[in-house]
């Protein structure tokens, strides 16, 4: 009995062990994914905590997997209010379960008690669970739930499930209990097992010879007897709590890990939710083929930054076409950093299966996204604020695998630009000509001009784009920084014309 | 040849109880202690007190032993004694105050083990025939015994019996506080409906840790209840146990007993012997005459000692000695502690292990057969003792000789060594007379270096000092002239306690 919401092919199992490397936590700080995954949870704990792994564990899906995630979530969208009534019949059964019973005693008769009470428990729910994959099963269409709902279907029918309360009422053992034996070693007893009884005996019976027997009775009072029984019963026994403590909690594995999935849709469909309700786009983004270059994107926004403001802030259209790497310079705050985290916010949606912020969104999967953004530390930091952020780099360098996806903004400026140009032109090259795809926030006019010039198309140079009145456009549009035109405007600015 | 025992080929010897009164100077009461109590159930000590034997007998036990050394003999062989240890331990809880029940269940499987032993061995022996008189004999009773009408039907059956009882099978009905026990009927197997249910659940899931369950020791009041009950409702089955256990109460046969206990002299021996090859120091198979008083023993030991040296991890020393044309007694003279009474030791073990049949420490030996092995070790004295010290010992030393044969070896470790030098001297000079009267084989360790040299037939050996370091002994004898005193004397210049030098220093 397999789960298989998020995956084709297995359950969804990351944990949280990729948080271990200072690269992964530098994505979530840089492109603020905390946000992203608050607004995924409101403020269930469970949901943020299934939404954050599933989020980091994006890099490591293959193409199978996102687009069957894709249409699962298509699906969850469509049907939000079944897949919240799925999350809350589990939530509330294995509560119950956590404040009942201890499956894991000693002793097989308590042992046997506590499976017993607890399959009642999740028999239930599943039964439950089936009445509602039946009432669906017309409505839903992606290959994910078509087949867990017919799966409740097939293994949970009325008759098992009728079949499994009267099995759980028998082992209450209400009308006494018949033990089988064996004579051992000693002639003493041994693979005790316990017996159906035989059914009523009818009126023939009476009729007919009794089968012989031999009865006692034991004193109430003889403690050492009733210990004796309690051993052979529990000897008896053992075999069967066994199997039950087994499959209860093989049962509860099953309805935790549908939980842990259905929360990731239920993160889903909230994120929608809070989108729609800002008039924010959301798309189905599509998978480009990984040799190809990209994003291709229009209305593509910093999704984090949009749940904080409350509004939804400048999209941007971004042709890269063949270009591996993004190079996005220009005056001030004119949503340079923004678009940077857009780009990383949006490739890791999509392979994680969630729809992404923008109109439209086409990319190829990457093998890992990595974040290089400016840190106060810099500038603490008495090595020297260059050294702190060549030790990043290191890091994130030592982790790249072909095909990374790498943001960086304005790296290696913390030292001056002569330097601080051609150490980060070298990298540059470096991560080009090794197959990675790049997103660079500079403004070395002069490193932009040379890649340029050395990889033609390969290089797409973005700028910030400013009214009259210095204000910014939040649209980035193709072109070459200018070295320094800045300077002798502001020079004007201040001391008037005066050469 | 009818087979009589494999420790003695015919009914000759009676087996001795107590040791021999050489065994404690000779330290062979350790020896035999340290083999005995690795099997104390089987009581080995006797066999070894019961010595010497004739030609016959120790070149049959030669044979033996050197069968068992065998690997696929020997374990065959011990796997026979193990189970038949099983039987006997099954054979015990038949005896204890039990149920009748479960006491008479515990004498069938008793023989149970026996026939599976008695089996066991014969498949292993036709598989690899055993080529020695004593094992091949055996191996005939053995196939005589089991084509016996008599075990023929003890065989057939704790068969029966054995199928008739896994046949019982009932159940108990627990209703509060009454129990009924039935026949078990077609009542299905719970268990079995249960995991067909929950079966697709339980699967793979890892089992919980299955429940401790130790049966407790005696049979419940509960249990003999249920039993009873059980017993009632299968009368043919029970009154055919308590048939069996009366037909069939003798079932052991008395030569199958005996070679189980008389093997193990065989069994316990090799281990022995394998702690010490283990360590470098092997034994051998000597070579042994009855008429031939010429002696050679190489690599030999003190194994009484040896066996304190490993424990501590030290060295082993061993030494070779020779007695050729006349010799026949090696005075041992020398430094104190420098080995002499452990060869002293060992000399006497040698013949005495001989006699037993037994292989003795060594690479190689050739030794004279003796018919008795004295020993006469220093006794310290009581104080003021009715009789004098001197004539103390000169009695038990008179009761020895008046013993002694030309057959005889002897073994004195310091005699007189309480008297004044002079009467010393004169009683050493007349008993070395005796002794080479009656030709004996001996070694005499003394400080009487003046007997070193009695008669043609005295051998002098003396214990070996390292020629760097006169305080360090070596442990080998070698032969040559007593050194007299010019030992001590070296040491004494060494440590400046020469008269010279003492008159030098104490001026000062």
């Amino acid at each position: 009995m397999n789960v298989r919401l998020m995956h084709p092919d297995r359950d969804f199992s990351a944990g949280l062990e990729q948080w271990q490397a200072s690269t992964a936590q530098d994505v979530v700080r840089d492109l603020e994914l905390d946000t992203l995954w608050r607004a995924m949870a409101g403020d269930d704990a469970f949901v943020f905590n299934v939404a954050s792994r599933a989020l980091m564990a994006a890099t490591g899906n293959d193409v199978a997997t996102i687009r069957y995630r894709q249409a699962v979530a298509h699906d969850a969208i469509r049907h939000p209010e079944t897949v919240r009534q799925l999350y809350l019949l589990l939530g509330a059964t294995l509560e119950k379960q956590r404040h009942g019973f201890n499956l894991y005693g000693a002793e097989p008769a308590s042992v046997l008690h506590n499976a017993t009470g607890a399959l009642g428990m999740y028999v239930e729910a599943l039964r439950q669970l089936r009445l509602v994959a039946r009432a669906q099963r017309g409505n839903v269409s992606s290959e994910g739930f078509v087949r867990l709902f017919a799966m409740l279907e097939k293994e949970l029918g009325d008759d098992y499930l009728d079949g499994v309360r009267h099995q759980l009422d028998a082992l209450h053992f209400r009308r006494g209990m018949l033990l089988g034996a064996e004579l051992g070693a000693g002639c003493r007893g041994r693979h005790y097992t316990v017996r159906v009884p035989a059914a009523e005996p009818g009126w023939l019976h009476y009729l007919g010879k009794k089968p012989p027997s031999c009865s006692f009775r034991l004193d109430e009072r003889d403690e050492s007897a009733g210990e004796e029984l309690a051993r052979i019963e529990s000897l008896a026994l053992d075999a069967v709590a066994d199997t039950l403590a087994r499959a209860a909690a093989r049962v509860e594995r099953f309805l935790v890990q549908l939980r842990t999935e259905l929360a990731f849709y239920l993160g889903c469909i909230n994120l929608q939710h809070r989108l729609d309700a800002l008039a924010a786009p959301v798309c189905l983004p599509t998978l480009a083929p990984t040799s190809a270059a990209g994003p291709n994107a229009s209305g593509l926004y910093d999704v984090s930054l949009a749940l904080q403001r409350g509004q939804l802030p400048v999209g941007n259209a971004l042709q890269a076409g063949p270009a591996r790497a993004i190079l996005i310079g220009g005056a001030g705050q004119g949503g340079k950093t923004s678009l940077l985290r857009a780009i990383g916010q949006a490739q890791l949606m999509m392979q994680c299966g969630l729809p992404v912020a923008a109109d439209s969104f086409d990319a190829p999967p990457v093998s890992g996204v990595f974040c290089h953004f400016p840190r106060d530390e810099d500038r603490d930091v008495h090595g020297g604020h260059f050294d702190h952020e060549l030790q990043r780099l290191n890091a994130i360098i030592d982790r790249l695998q072909p095909g990374a996806l790498i943001l960086l903004d304005e790296s290696l400026s913390s030292t001056n630009e002569r330097e601080g140009s051609e150490i980060a032109g070298q990298v540059l090259r470096a991560l080009i000509d090794s197959g990675m795809r790049i997103a660079y926030v500079t403004h070395f006019h002069r490193m932009v001009a040379d890649c340029r010039k050395r990889y033609g198309e390969r290089c797409l140079p973005l700028l910030t784009r400013h009214g009259p009145d210095g204000a910014p456009d939040y649209r980035l549009v193709a072109g070459e920084p200018q070295p320094g035109g800045e300077g002798a405007d502001v020079y004007r600015k201040v001391f008037g014309d005066a050469e | 040849m009818k087979f009589h025992g494999i420790l003695f080929p015919s009914p000759r010897f009676a087996l001795r109880r107590e040791a021999p009164t050489c065994f404690p100077d000779l330290q062979l009461d350790r020896i035999v202690d340290v083999i005995a109590s690795s099997r104390p159930q089987y009581d080995l000590a006797p066999f070894f007190h019961t010595a010497p034997l004739d030609a016959g007998t120790i070149a049959y036990r030669q044979e033996v032993m050197r069968e068992l050394a065998r690997p696929e003999m020997n374990h065959a062989v011990r796997d026979f004694a193990e189970r038949l240890g099983t039987m006997r331990r099954q054979r015990a809880l038949a005896d204890r105050p039990h149920h009748i029940h479960e006491a008479r269940r515990w004498f069938l499987a008793s023989a149970e083990s026996y026939c599976d032993a008695l089996e066991t061995l014969m498949q292993g022996f036709d598989a690899c025939p055993p080529a020695s008189a004593g094992l091949a004999g055996f191996h005939a009773h053995l196939r005589d015994h089991l084509g016996s009408p008599a075990y023929r039907e003890l065989a057939a059956d704790v068969k029966q019996l054995l199928a008739d009882l896994s046949g019982v099978h009932y159940s108990i009905q627990i209703t509060e506080d009454k129990l009924t026990v039935r026949p078990l009927g077609e009542e299905a197997d719970f268990g079995l409906q249960v995991a067909q249910c929950f079966g697709k659940f339980a699967e793979d899931e890892p089992g919980r840790q299955a429940g401790r369950f130790d049966q407790p020791e005696a049979m419940n009041p509960l249990e003999a209840r249920i039993l009873d009950a059980v017993a009632r409702l299968f009368p043919e089955v029970f009154a055919s146990l308590d048939r069996f256990c009366r037909v069939h109460a003798g079932y052991l046969e008395p030569r199958i007993a005996a070679f189980e206990r008389e093997v193990q002299f065989y069994l316990a021996y090799l281990e022995f012997m394998e702690g010490f090859a283990s360590a470098g120091l092997p034994f051998c198979y000597p070579q042994l005459s009855n008429t031939d008083k010429h002696e050679a023993c190489c690599g030999t030991f003190d194994a009484a000692l040896a066996l304190g040296l490993l424990a501590e991890g030290r060295e082993v020393v061993t030494n070779d000695y020779r007695l050729d044309g006349s010799e026949r007694l090696m005075v041992v003279t020398g430094v104190n502690r420098g080995g002499k009474t452990a060869f002293a030791r060992l000399f006497g073990q040698l013949h005495y292990l001989a006699s037993l049949g037994c292989p003795v420490p060594g690479t190689s030996a050739r030794l004279f057969l003796c018919d008795h092995v004295f020993a006469h070790f220093e006794r310290a004295q009581p104080l003021g003792g009715a009789q004098g010290a001197l004539e103390t010992e000169l009695l038990r030393l008179r009761d020895m000789l008046a013993r002694a044969t030309p057959a005889s070896v002897i073994v004195i470790n310091e005699m007189f060594s309480e008297a004044p030098l002079e009467d010393a001297l004169y009683l050493g000079r007349r008993v070395m007379a005796r002794l080479s009267a009656f030709d004996l084989l001996g070694v005499y360790v003394t400080f009487l270096d003046e007997l070193a040299t009695f008669d043609d037939k005295t051998v002098s050996l003396v214990s070996q000092v390292d020629p760097e370091d006169p305080a360090v002994r070596t442990f080998k004898l070698a032969r040559g002239p007593a050194a007299g005193l010019a030992h001590a004397m070296g040491l004494a210049e060494r440590s400046g306690l020469t008269y010279g030098r003492l008159m030098e220093r104490i001026g000062q």
